[in-house]
């Protein structure tokens, strides 16, 4: 006997407890269906049910997930409003940190690479032959260094001011503490013996 | 109700009241007692998590056996995925198939050994039948589903759900041969 979906249908919402008027061979396929269910009921009954041993252990692990909850509702925390607001400022600013780090890195570099043009102007100066640096050299020496300034002073800018400033700073102290060469020494010596032989002429004289 | 509550006496009676048709569904179902009981141990342990999420209005056995056809389904789905080496009989807690045992309890009585036999051969037809036909005729049966819950469990028309059933039981009618037509 074939019946169609719908048909089949119409039996289900029988069979679950509906008031459905069904046809003679729908009913047919009904008793018959509802037959071989209360046949299986006897059949299908599990001889043995679970052992002692199984429903002990499906009751411990009941047991072990009761007390994983239990667990798991101490270890929770209300978290203060106020702490969730901290530690998004904190997660802002680590997120902005690299940022700011490229940021001065760059500034840096831009004051070296200003520092170093400087330094480069000044050694090319300063090797000029018959320049004035070449002839009076510790004289001189403020010739350069205030070109040097009026430039930066024309660039207005602060940092680049302090920077020049510290840079003639330092090469002044480097001056004053350096020892003199040996070569130095032999023309210092040479000079003195020069002088001292016109000094003995002239005496003479 | 008190078991979402967490009362431990409360998971007990669960046992109590649903253990043995829970146990019931996994043996036929899996034609494994080590299965079942194994099922029956994890339905309890998922019943404490996912208990507190029931909807009460609900009716409980529905959804209880809803629970136990899905972990069937995703067992079988991995033991096809790792055969071992098993029968299709129902094996007793020492691995052994309960046709086996019967062989050896010769002190048995007749009716007591009929009925085992019986429910043996009911336990091969059933293995024989596809997987879904198998398990609506079970979850028909163990849970008391209503066709209706039977086509939303299995998502398939309600005629579809009937139709499948109706199919399985004349299949089971016929492996069972005589004896089970004369029950």
């Amino acid at each position: 006997m074939n019946l169609t979906e719908r048909q089949y249908e119409r039996i289900a919402r029988r069979l679950d407890g509906e008031a459905v008027a069904l046809l003679a061979d729908e009913q047919a396929v009904c008793d018959e269906i509802a037959g071989d269910e209360a046949r299986l009921v006897p059949a299908l009954a599990v001889p043995d049910g679970p052992s002692r041993g199984g429903l002990r252990r499906a009751e411990i692990l009941a047991q072990i997930g009761l007390q994983e909850n239990l667990l798991g509702e101490m270890l929770d925390v209300d978290v203060p409003p106020a702490a969730m607001g901290r530690a998004w400022r904190r997660t802002q600013v680590a997120l902005a940190r690299p940022q700011r780090m490229l940021l001065r890195v760059g500034a840096v570099a831009a004051s070296v690479a200003v520092a170093a043009g400087v330094l480069l102007t000044l050694t090319l100066i300063g090797r000029q032959p018959g320049g004035p640096v070449a002839s009076t050299p510790p004289a001189s020496r403020s010739v350069p260094a205030d070109v040097y300034l009026a430039s930066v002073s024309a660039a207005q800018d602060p940092a680049i001011n302090l920077l020049a400033v510290e840079i003639d700073q330092l090469e002044a102290d480097v001056l004053a503490s350096a020892l003199p060469a040996s070569v130095d020494i032999g023309l210092d010596q040479a000079e003195r013996t020069i002088e001292e032989f016109w000094l003995d002429d002239v005496l003479v004289e | 109700m008190s078991a979402q509550a967490g009362d431990s006496g409360a998971y007990r009676e669960l046992l109590d009241t649903y253990g043995r048709r829970l146990y019931g569904y996994f043996l036929r179902a899996t034609g494994s007692h080590h299965d079942a009981e194994d099922l029956l141990g994890e339905i309890m342990l998922k019943l404490v998590s996912k208990l507190a999420k029931y909807d009460d209005r609900g009716r409980f056995e529905p959804w209880l056996f809803r629970i136990a056809a899905n972990m069937v389904r995703d067992r079988i789905r991995r033991s096809r995925a790792n055969p071992a080496p098993a029968s299709l009989s129902v094996e007793s807690e020492a691995g052994t198939s309960r046709a086996d045992q019967l062989l050896a309890e010769t002190g048995s009585a007749d009716d007591g050994l009929l009925a085992e036999e019986a429910s043996e051969r009911l336990q091969q037809a059933l293995l024989k039948l596809d997987e879904t036909t198998r398990d609506m005729i079970l979850v028909r049966h163990f849970g008391q589903m209503s066709y209706k819950g039977i086509a939303d469990l299995f998502q398939c028309p309600l005629g579809t759900a009937l139709a499948r059933v109706h199919r399985g039981l004349k299949a089971l009618r016929r492996m069972m041969g005589a004896d089970y037509e004369s029950d």
